[in-house]
């Protein structure tokens, strides 16, 4: 390799059109560009087997496209998009990444929520409704209810109840007194429902599960429902 | 506070039973999944102004011995079968 003096030169290029190759072979090199013109395509190729930072920090109104393409065998990326809409088009073709959605994420994060009244529950007397059972969601946190289910048993025989019988989830907002949001499920002998889209009750509020008897006799209401505390 | 209404106050846990006892009274139930621990309490005017807890237990898993055993021997067999 040639040896070559040390030496700075400034350049000031003012054409409206210009091509500038450059061609750096020494081992290391330092080129601050600064580019201020209003657009640029500038096309980047780092063939260094190790780089430690790059910032990218893109203040244009638009950006049309970005493309990324990691063929590394590990990579981190942290994607940060503040923008209030995005469109973000993801393939994964790797089979060691899983993509779950919230519902299935929270039993693997610890934060799945199984709430129900006890074996005894709540016996009802006839043509009456009454409180199964109730929770309070933790404050700070918003509670999704994916599913709710229930069922009423025949005490007198001992044996579950065939008719048709009631419940509801109640959201309470202690802070109002009022009751913001009801979920109703019916059914004969009870019932079970999953939400595609879960029931939001935020902290602070109180979950009520209510039992209907419209039945002549007594029944006893079991009860539960669950999903996730975030 | 007993450690019970605290971790219901908390949230840490992930299973939650209510039993409705006939003086209004009720009996909380919680458990936290992997801690083999139980948490019952009873309580007056749960989440009211006057909230009161009347009893208040823990209850720890033990592993049956006879289990153990069993998972301790397919352990050894699968070892030897490695070998």
């Amino acid at each position: 390799m040639a040896d070559y003096a040390d030496w700075t030169e400034s350049i000031e290029l003012l054409g409206s059109e210009i091509m500038v190759p450059i061609d750096l072979q020494g081992a290391y090199a330092m080129m601050p560009v600064d580019i201020q013109a209003q657009y640029i395509t500038l096309q980047t190729d780092i063939v260094a087997q190790s780089v430690g930072n790059i910032g990218i920090d893109i203040k244009a109104q638009t950006l049309s496209q970005l493309n990324v393409n990691i063929t590394g065998s590990a990579a981190t990326l942290n994607v940060n998009i503040s923008s209030q809409s995005v469109t973000v088009n993801m393939n994964i073709s790797t089979q060691s990444v899983a993509v779950k959605s919230q519902g299935e994420w929270a039993p693997q994060a610890g934060q799945q929520k199984y709430l129900s009244s006890g074996l005894t529950g709540a016996d009802i007397e006839a043509n009456t409704a009454a409180t199964i059972f109730n929770y309070a969601v933790t404050s700070g946190k918003t509670f999704y209810i994916t599913y709710a289910s229930f069922m009423a048993w025949d005490m007198a025989t001992g044996t579950p109840a065939g008719l048709p019988v009631g419940m509801d989830i109640a959201d309470y907002d202690p802070s109002t007194g009022n009751i913001v949001r009801l979920v109703f499920l019916g059914g004969n002998g009870g019932g079970g429902i999953s939400f595609p889209t879960p029931v939001k009750v935020a902290g602070g509020h109180q979950i009520y599960v209510h039992g209907f008897n419209p039945c002549e006799m007594t029944l006893r209401f079991l009860a539960s429902f669950g999903g996730y505390e975030l | 506070m007993h450690e019970g209404l605290r971790k219901l106050y908390l949230g840490d846990f992930n299973n939650y039973n209510m039993d409705i006892l006939d003086d209004g009274s009720v009996v909380i139930t919680l458990a936290k999944d992997g801690e083999n621990k139980l948490y019952r309490f009873r309580v007056k005017d749960l989440y009211g102004p006057n909230e009161e807890v009347l009893e208040h237990e823990v209850i720890e898993g033990k592993p049956l011995d006879y289990i153990k055993k069993r998972i301790d021997n397919a352990r050894k067999g699968a070892k030897e079968k490695e070998v």
